[in-house]
């Protein structure tokens, strides 16, 4: 095989699995795109060459005896530099925690170690988890593979644009606002933002844990769909992680190229908000991918819903309150440490009135009830845009802590934080490219804990469209 | 629109609330924080006017439990 890397990370286990490919070739290939793309993209912010290939010695000893296989057996991934593994450093993109060193492993990892996924090191992501764009002060700014002028998205900035590389096979982030879907549709790659409390936060840096989700990317559906039935579930070290059984998300994925594999589906549009003001090369791009979902048997509705740009602005209350609550001492004690910017967002939190943050977590379950009683009796999955207008440059979104700042961060994150606010899970697919040559992708929507209706809807689109073969040419 | 000054008293009011903080903010950040925390206040007064008094914060991770159960029986 001339370049594993090109393989997805389902083609890739099965490899490995079948002994058709080694772990250690897979490892050296990744390494080896990482040392050649580093310096033009930034996405790591160190890596683990030499446990990766220990990990990988060992999984093909693994192969070689026979030995029971994990779903990710052999599998090299890398993570948002935010998820604690005991004894080593997490930086979680900042500088204040330069020197970090967590005493306890996150449950994710936890999780994907047990199914043999290999760890390459760890990637970079804004300051705290906070901002959309990918730029970082401390670790340099991470760039799009499509063009590294262009900005990656944010949080999860090196997840997206790794994946994208073909450095890893698939990443972890976190979405409090739109971290996981931002760089997952900016950077051309899948990623899913699962309900509120489908997956363990426990070792997860907090930014707002009312808010807070962990989520995966990488670069086909059915490759997020194992990544995800490898780390939702329960959790005791997490009391809110839900109890309920997790399903095996790639269950009936194949049969999704099947004519009319969507019939009986209903893909609602929303009249109002999401669409509105929408650059007309995006709307373009969303009404293919809506007569992509028709050809496959859907039925396309208008969808009711209520002001979902408040919503985006009761999101963006509970997100800055609580971080500020938490970034407190921080705020008083090293406030020189910070960014401009991430500093200015958090400094916002501490001007939301207590009685306000209240009366947004108390409503959250007034629009969650709204929403499921009024859209989704309509339609089974809501077709949404991540970002309303092409990829903007580095440049043009380079603002710092200006005045500027709240107007560009709201509208890069207008379409994302009303999802955080209702606790639903999305799931973001590639849809082509604007005549900057940069990606483009659909948020779908579904009720709580409807993933695997996401995971259907989602590999029928790809199936169809063909986006998944494209790759950031180098 | 507001009364000549309200600006001016909402933007002393903030400062009051973080110096209280014991946080150091600048004049650009002050008014940053007031323009939006007014814009978090406007969407406020659109939405929550309407929430039912005995309505519990728990009551949303109750539903999206509920809500998925529901799904499974249907």
């Amino acid at each position: 095989m001339s370049d594993p890397t090109i393989l997805t990370l389902c083609e890739a286990a099965a490899a490995i699995a079948e002994n058709r490919l080694r772990a250690e070739t897979l490892v050296e290939a990744c390494l080896d795109r990482i040392e050649r793309l580093q310096p033009k993209l930034n996405c790591f912010i160190r890596t683990a060459a030499a446990s990766a290939r220990a990990a990988a010695r060992a999984a093909d000893e693994a192969v070689k005896a026979g030995r029971r296989l994990g779903p990710l057996h052999g599998v090299p991934l890398a993570h948002k530099d935010m998820f604690y593994r005991a004894g080593e450093i997490c930086t979680c993109g900042s500088k204040i925690r330069a020197d970090f060193v967590p005493d306890h492993t996150a449950t994710v990892l936890d999780r994907l170690d047990a199914a043999g996924a290999i760890e390459l090191g760890r990637l970079n992501m804004a300051e705290f988890a906070m901002g959309p764009t990918g730029h970082n002060s401390h670790f340099g700014r991470c760039g799009n593979p499509w063009n590294p002028e262009h900005i990656s998205g944010g949080s999860s900035s090196g997840s997206g644009a790794a994946v994208a590389a073909g450095m890893a096979f698939g990443a972890l982030g976190s979405d409090t606002g739109g971290s996981v879907r931002l760089p997952a549709a900016m950077c051309g790659v899948v990623g899913i933002k699962p309900t509120q409390t489908r997956v363990s936060l426990y070792g997860a840096m907090p930014l707002a844990p009312s808010l807070d989700c962990v989520g995966v990317l990488a670069r086909s559906v059915r490759d997020c769909a194992r990544l995800l039935s490898v780390i939702a579930g329960a959790d005791a070290n997490d009391p809110k992680a839900s109890r309920r059984a997790v399903p095996d998300y790639e269950r009936g994925l194949e049969e999704m190229s099947q004519p009319g594999a969507l019939a009986g589906i209903s893909v609602g549009i929303p009249s109002r908000y999401y669409y509105d003001d929408i650059d007309d090369e995006v709307g373009t791009l969303l009404s293919e991918a809506r007569r992509v979902l028709e050809s496959g048997g859907a039925a396309v509705v208008d969808a009711t819903i209520a002001d979902h740009g408040a919503l985006a602005d009761l999101s963006g209350a509970v997100l800055a309150a609580e971080a500020a609550a938490l970034h407190l001492p921080w705020l008083r004690e090293r406030p020189g440490d910070y960014s401009d910017q991430v500093r200015a967002r958090l400094l916002v939190g501490l001007g939301v009135p207590a009685s306000l943050y209240l009366q947004a977590l108390q409503a959250r379950a007034h629009f969650l009830e709204q929403i499921l009683q009024e859209t989704f009796a309509r339609c089974d999955v809501l077709l949404l845009p991540v970002l309303k207008r092409p990829v903007p440059s580095a440049a043009e979104t380079d603002i710092g802590g200006s005045a500027a700042m709240p107007k560009v961060i709201g509208e890069i994150a207008g379409a994302t934080r009303p999802l955080n606010y209702l606790g639903l899970p999305g799931l973001v697919v590639p849809i082509g490219r604007t005549r900057n040559g940069l990606p483009q992708g659909m948020q779908l929507v579904a009720r709580p804990f409807r993933e695997g209706l996401l995971f259907r809807v989602g590999a029928a689109y790809e199936a169809r469209a063909g986006h998944r073969a494209e790759r950031p040419a180098f | 629109m507001h009364a000549p000054g309200h600006d001016e008293s909402e933007r002393a009011g903030i400062g009051a609330l973080l110096s209280g903080s014991g946080v150091t903010v600048s004049a650009a950040e002050a008014d940053i924080i007031r323009r939006s925390v007014a814009r978090i206040r406007a969407a406020a007064a659109s939405l929550l006017a309407a929430i039912p008094f005995d309505l519990p914060s728990e009551r949303f991770y109750g539903l999206l439990e509920s809500d998925a159960a529901r799904e499974d029986k249907a």
